[in-house]
């Protein structure tokens, strides 16, 4: 009970005490969570973004986020700047991402529909093991760390809760992705074709619309999204190895499940939600449980929402005002 | 305006079409009439560039388009509505109506998106709709909308009254006509064959891929053997 404080019998100082502690770790525990599964719903969102459009799950995802990883350690080992290193790893994410689209899908098009999804899975996968074995060949297997140094370590207080700048810089560059996918979809020419063609590519192709333009686009935006997520959680862990995207597509699966395929907003409160949830496990339960509660959780949400948290309401092709 | 010339085009092999040959002048409105299967859609497919020709021609002003990409047919101011409307059913009316002015390519349209509302005053009401939740009828006069803010050159009609009542279909028709009245050439395929024929100038009637007849419209109504022929049983019964 002591966790409540105001509970205990005024004038007992030290339970009181003890009570607001163990609140403010909670308290910065969710906040560790919070930020953690904001990186998550940019990682996730990518993964999203291509599946409403091209109705594909890119398996290759999650190699795409590790390339720019691996990429931003070699340029900041050869000693580029962090900042540089780590926007040029960005944009090279997203052109790997557009070359994954070109050689893994593009040929698969002619077929009907379902043949196309289901080869797409085996190319996409194909795509992913040639990424991750090339860099398994070039770390030699190993975990690679960034020199000390390379992203200062500072602390903040807010609300008396402590924040890095490393977390404050993984918050800013969230929402900023956020904000501008959400501007691109519902705000601009562009992204109304690329509804359109998430809608129908057959009524895009005679409106004018030329539908490989846009899967190249929605490929280089989820790529530009995991490469950002792959930077910043390389930098949060700082550990980058060839195997790093797996676990990530894990989660992404489970965030996409509970928000909703094809969901900006479902999957965006999945992912928090995913952070807070995991971070709370590991915090406070024994090791290796918080797989199986979370696991267990996203059980429970088929059995229960099949179509996840805001499935179908509310997917990319959707009108603004629902996003 | 539009010339087909010899067109053939087949599904793996098996040919749709077996060397049609139309021609539609400008401001001109012509019907493309034949029973279920005749290859009335592929013909328009073919023309719009979702099928490719196997061999023949599609000029436009001129100029051929029979092989390119359907979306650079499409910019260049050939636009389909197609068989059964698709119509963006996810976004609204609005955003399916400002998509068809993308097709536009620096050509002035004909009709302002005023001038279109005040062709289908429904959809006035109706913008911020969600396209997918309206009726059949109002969705046919969208997907019309939204090729008319393209500009068009020329505007392909796949069987717009297709499971329309009768009354969508009257207003979809009339529709048609103030558009031919302002000068739009217009190909219209039909199975409704006695409506194709009050608003078309001329048609075609087509049969297993080929073109076997054509003429004035008031010449193929009072072709009773034709009549009877494809509209059969209906006209038995009325
Ligand atoms: N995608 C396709 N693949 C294979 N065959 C097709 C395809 N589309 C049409 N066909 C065949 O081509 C022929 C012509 O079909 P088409 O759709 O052009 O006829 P239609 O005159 O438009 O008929 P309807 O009045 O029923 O719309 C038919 O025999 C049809 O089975
Ligand atoms: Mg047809």
């Amino acid at each position: 009970m002591w966790i409540f404080g105001g509970r205990s019998a005024p004038g007992d100082p030290s339970e009181t005490c003890v009570g607001r502690i163990v609140a403010w770790m909670i308290a910065q525990q969710i906040l560790n969570g919070l930020i953690t599964g904001s990186v998550y719903a940019l990682f996730a969102l990518g993964f999203t973004l291509v599946f409403s459009v091209n109705r594909v799950l890119n398996l290759a995802h999650g190699a795409v986020f590790m390339s720019a990883a691996l990429l931003s350690y070699y340029l900041v080992m050869i000693g580029t700047p962090f900042v540089i290193a780590a926007a040029v790893a960005t944009v090279v994410a997203g052109g790997i991402s557009m070359v994954v689209e070109f050689v893994a899908l593009r040929r698969l098009r002619r077929f009907s529909p379902h043949v196309m999804e289901f080869a797409a899975l085996v190319t996409t996968l194909g795509a992913d093991i040639v990424l991750v074995s090339l860099a398994h060949k070039l770390t030699a297997a190993q975990t690679v760390r960034f020199p000390f140094g390379t992203f200062p370590n500072q602390f903040f207080l807010l609300f008396g809760l402590r924040i890095s700048l490393l977390q404050i810089i993984i918050v800013l560059s969230v929402a900023c992705m956020l904000s501008f996918l959400v501007f691109y979809l519902y705000r601009t020419s562009a992204g109304l074709r690329l509804r359109a063609v998430a809608s129908s590519d057959r009524a895009s192709l005679l409106l004018g619309i030329n539908p490989n333009a846009v899967y190249a686009q929605t490929f280089f935006i989820s790529g530009i999204m995991a490469g950002i997520a792959g930077v910043l959680i390389a930098l949060s862990f700082n550990s980058i190895n060839a195997h790093m995207g797996e676990s990530y597509m894990l989660k992404t699966f489970v965030i996409i499940v509970l928000g909703g395929l094809g969901s900006v907003p479902g999957c965006v409160l999945a992912a928090l939600f995913f952070g807070v949830a995991q971070t709370l496990c590991v915090a406070y339960l024994p090791p290796g449980s918080a797989d199986i509660i979370l696991y267990a959780l996203l059980f429970g949400m088929l059995l229960v929402r099949p179509a996840g948290l805001m499935g179908n309401a509310a997917n990319i092709s959707v009108v603004g005002r629902n996003a | 305006m539009l010339r087909v010339e010899n067109l053939v085009a087949a599904y793996d092999g098996i040919k749709a079409l077996r060397g049609v040959s139309i021609e539609l002048g400008p401001g001109e409105f012509a019907a493309v009439i034949g029973a279920n299967g005749a290859g009335k859609s592929t013909l328009l497919n073919t023309v719009s560039g979702l099928v490719r020709p196997v061999s023949g021609k599609v000029l436009l002003d001129g100029k051929m388009v029979a092989g390119l990409p359907a979306y650079q047919i499409a910019r260049r101011g050939l636009l389909q509505v197609p068989e059964g409307r698709m119509i963006m059913g996810n976004l609204t009316v609005r955003e399916n109506i400002l998509l068809g002015s993308l097709t536009r390519n620096g050509r002035t349209p004909a009709h302002d998106l005023d001038g279109i509302l005040d062709l289908f005053p429904r959809l006035r009401e109706r913008m911020q709709q969600v396209a997918g939740t309206m009726s059949g009828g109002e969705q046919q006069m969208l997907a019309i909308a939204r090729a008319l803010m393209g500009a068009p050159k020329v505007l392909l009609l796949d069987e717009p009254s297709l499971g329309l009542s009768p009354l969508m279909a009257d207003l979809v028709f009339t529709a048609l006509s103030k558009l031919h009245a302002s000068g739009l050439a217009i190909l219209l395929i039909e199975q409704n064959v006695h409506r194709a024929l009050e608003v078309a100038q001329r048609a075609y009637v087509m049969e297993q891929g080929r073109i076997v007849q054509e003429g004035s419209s008031r010449e193929l109504i009072n072709d009773a053997r034709l009549i009877e022929h494809y509209l059969g049983g209906a006209v038995a019964a009325a």
